[in-house]
């Protein structure tokens, strides 16, 4: 009678045993037994994960507030109570990813539950293990269903790194610059008198990368330290700049090895001391490195990025040149020091400074459009397939992706970065050639600050015209065009000459002049 | 019947906030490895709810918990002084304040050293209103930029800022700042036909 009243109403099943509780105990018991027995049917009764919320009151109400309870409900219902907050958040769940963890963690609960049970020896113990049991298929259900979900769709990772330098922890994404480590190391190892290297490329080409990647592939004996000309700290004044440039010696040492640590009194080295005959104190502090360098036969390779910055109105110039001697000075001098410029000029192009009297004996290494192999490495196998990228090129998209962007690398990331959006959105792994196209739209949005930035920066007012004419598709020769305007547009690469026709090299900036300029 | 839609003021509650999935996912995809995007868009498109929503639901949608977002909107008179501009940032990640009466190039300095040491934590600056910045060159110096572009490229710090205009222009002496040209731009437009659904009249 009592598990019919419990079955149809708990709280009245709850009301009946505080009355037989309080008024008939010998039964009190007996009463107890037949609302856990109701409790646990109830439990058995679910056909999957959505109809948890039927038995709330359940998990959350417990037979009584003030009775002592049988040791094995109580266990149960606590066991039972993680397992509903689990499922509960299973259940919201929208990001496929946390809702599998969900589901990890509910499976683990409900494996708590069914040792719990096990190992219990109370009374009731064998019906939660039955509960125990049916919550473990109504997992294993749920799981069946997830895998076949993931089956429809499962994101493709997208690694792709554009607008930002790619950092030596994004492992596979930086490609094609061997030459340019090797070329590195053939200038400064093992030779006595070693140049000043300018690493020279347009913007956004992988300059900042290969600097920041020189660690992993160039020579061990070359200890590289990255400095970069855009902070603000090193053109405020001398005293700023030799601080500043000793402190970031200092931290790239320590963390290098043990054996340079004697060498600094750093700790005690303050922007104060600095402050008078800043060089002087600079040189000082360099000694004691100097030595242990010899000793340890390795040198120090100072990237020095965005090295123009001190060509700039803004610097003052004694202290510019202050600087350029400095480094003369260091790589006259020190041995055990290299210098390796990066900049999207050549110092030919630079005129506020003579920089060629301080830079001598420079030997550029020029950084271009990655290499063909290289580039489709990238935009296949950025990653293992393991770790989720899984996205087919049909219809030869991928070489089409090559072409559209002639390999330049911040286009090639970017263009396949929007690419894989874009399938994630469509919820499909295979490319053909209209989801490229509209790649190829979004892409001439995203990178607009490239190609703004070389349209109004780098290019004169009559190479725009030139470029306008092409991309309006007027047919532009080559011979009726001044060989000035040629020249600065082939080294700008923006231009390349096909059977005495002038055609864009990247057709993606052929496609934004046509967006944003006509 | 109580009216659930809002108009003139972003929307705070994540919950009212409807569509923008594709541009929410490039977004996201971009800050799991710390790139910049900005947000362009005429007036009253949703930015500012979006930049919201990103703020509410960062976490949740970048599954990073060493991550912090910061919403800053430069319509806000505080943040048109550069210190406190930068302590509203420091704040978010419980740093010690920069001092108000620092000079503007030791401020920055004292702002990177505290952005290149996070220890493993990373930083998001939604940063509401950017076009504001055009009449602040004063406040906000060419080195400004060129500190914040050296940090943005570093890893700890990424930026969302949103504006009426494209980056571009805003620039100082008619020369683009570098710093514009390492966000991938992403536009806000009208609602697509499927996002348009919920607000069509049912017949």
């Amino acid at each position: 009678m009592l598990i019919r009243i419990i079955e149809q109403d708990r709280e009245a099943g709850l009301k009946e045993i505080e009355f037989i509780t309080a008024k008939r105990p010998m039964q009190r018991k007996a009463a107890q037994k037949a609302l856990i027995f109701a409790d646990t049917q109830r439990c058995k009764s679910l056909k999957n994960f959505l109809e948890f919320e039927e038995i709330e009151d359940v998990v959350k109400a417990p037979l009584s507030r003030t009775e002592k309870l049988p040791e094995t409900y109580t266990e149960a219902l606590a066991d039972m109570q993680e397992i509903y907050q689990e499922v509960t958040a299973f259940l919201s769940e929208t990001n496929l990813y946390r809702k599998q963890q969900a589901l990890t963690r509910t499976k683990a609960k409900i494996g708590n539950f069914q040792s719990d049970m096990m190992r219990s020896r109370g009374q009731y113990a064998s019906w939660f293990q039955q509960v125990a049991e049916h919550w473990h298929t109504l997992a294993e259900r749920e799981t069946n269903k997830e895998a076949t979900a993931e089956m429809v769709f499962r994101e493709i990772a997208n690694p792709f790194v554009s607008g930002n330098p790619i950092r030596p922890e994004f492992t596979n994404l930086l490609v094609g610059r061997e030459d340019v480590f090797k070329l590195i190391n053939r200038h400064l190892v093992g030779v006595s008198h070693k140049p000043t290297l300018l690493l020279y490329g347009r913007r956004r080409i992988g300059k900042t990368s290969t600097l920041l990647n020189l660690d992993k592939f160039l020579d061990s004996s070359l200890i590289p330290v990255y400095i970069d000309f855009q902070e603000p700290r090193y053109t405020k004044s001398p005293g700023e700049f030799c601080y500043n440039f000793y402190r970031v010696i200092y931290k790239r040492l320590s963390s290098y090895a043990p054996s340079y640590a004697p060498s600094f009194n750093m700790p005690s080295l303050t922007l104060d001391n600095f402050k008078e005959t800043s060089f002087t104190k600079l040189e000082e502090a360099l000694d004691k490195i100097e030595g242990t360098l010899a000793q340890e036969n390795d040198t120090i390779l100072l990237a020095i990025d965005e090295y123009e910055k001190l060509e700039e109105t803004g610097v003052d110039k004694s202290l510019a040149e202050d600087i350029l001697s400095q480094f003369r000075h260091t790589l006259q001098h020190r041995g055990n020091f290299a210098l390796l410029f990066s900049g999207s000029h050549t110092i030919d192009e630079l005129s506020r400074i003579r920089w060629s009297s301080y830079l001598i004996n420079t030997k550029t290494i020029e950084i271009g459009f990655l290499p063909y192999v290289a580039a489709h490495k990238l935009i296949t196998g950025p990653i293992p397939p393991e770790e989720g990228f899984d996205m087919v090129y049909k219809e030869d998209t991928d070489k089409k992706l090559l072409d559209i962007t002639a390999c330049q690398p911040y286009l090639v990331q970017a263009l396949a970065s929007d690419l894989v959006n874009l399938m994630n959105t469509k919820e499909r792994r295979e490319v053909y050639a209209a989801d490229l196209n509209e790649a190829v739209d979004k892409v001439v949005t995203s990178a607009d600050s490239y190609f703004s930035y070389i349209w109004t920066d780098d290019c004169r007012d009559d190479e725009r015209e030139v470029l306008l004419k092409m991309a309006r598709g007027e047919g532009v020769n080559t011979k009726d065009v001044s060989q000035k305007i040629k020249a600065g547009l082939r080294r700008k690469e923006i231009i390349k000459e096909n059977e005495g026709v002038l055609d864009f090299k990247i057709d993606l900036m052929r496609r934004w002049i046509i967006k944003y300029q006509l | 019947m109580e009216n659930p839609f809002t108009c003139r003021v972003r929307i705070q509650d994540p919950d009212m906030f409807w569509g923008r999935k594709a541009e929410i996912r490039t977004i996201m995809t971009r800050l799991s490895t710390m790139q910049n995007t900005s947000i362009v868009g005429e007036r009253r498109i949703g930015k500012s709810s979006l930049l919201y929503y990103l703020y509410t639901k960062g976490n949740e949608l970048l599954n990073d918990e060493s991550c912090r977002f910061v919403y800053l909107t430069m319509e806000d008179a505080a943040n048109r002084r550069l210190p406190k501009f930068l302590n509203q940032i420091l704040k978010v990640i419980e740093l010690p304040e920069i001092s108000k009466e620092a000079e503007l190039l030791d401020a920055l300095d004292e702002f990177a050293d505290k952005i290149k040491d996070l220890k493993g934590m990373k930083l998001v600056v939604l940063l509401d209103e950017f076009d504001k910045f055009s009449d602040l060159r004063k406040e906000y110096p060419p080195e400004f930029f060129d500190q914040m572009r050296s940090l943005l490229q570093g890893g700890n710090l990424a930026m969302v800022p949103a504006s009426k205009k494209r980056l571009q222009a805003f620039s100082y002496a008619n020369k683009i700042s570098p710093f514009f040209n390492i966000f991938n731009r992403t536009d806000i437009k009208e609602f697509t036909e499927e996002e348009k659904i919920p607000f069509s009249p049912i017949c």
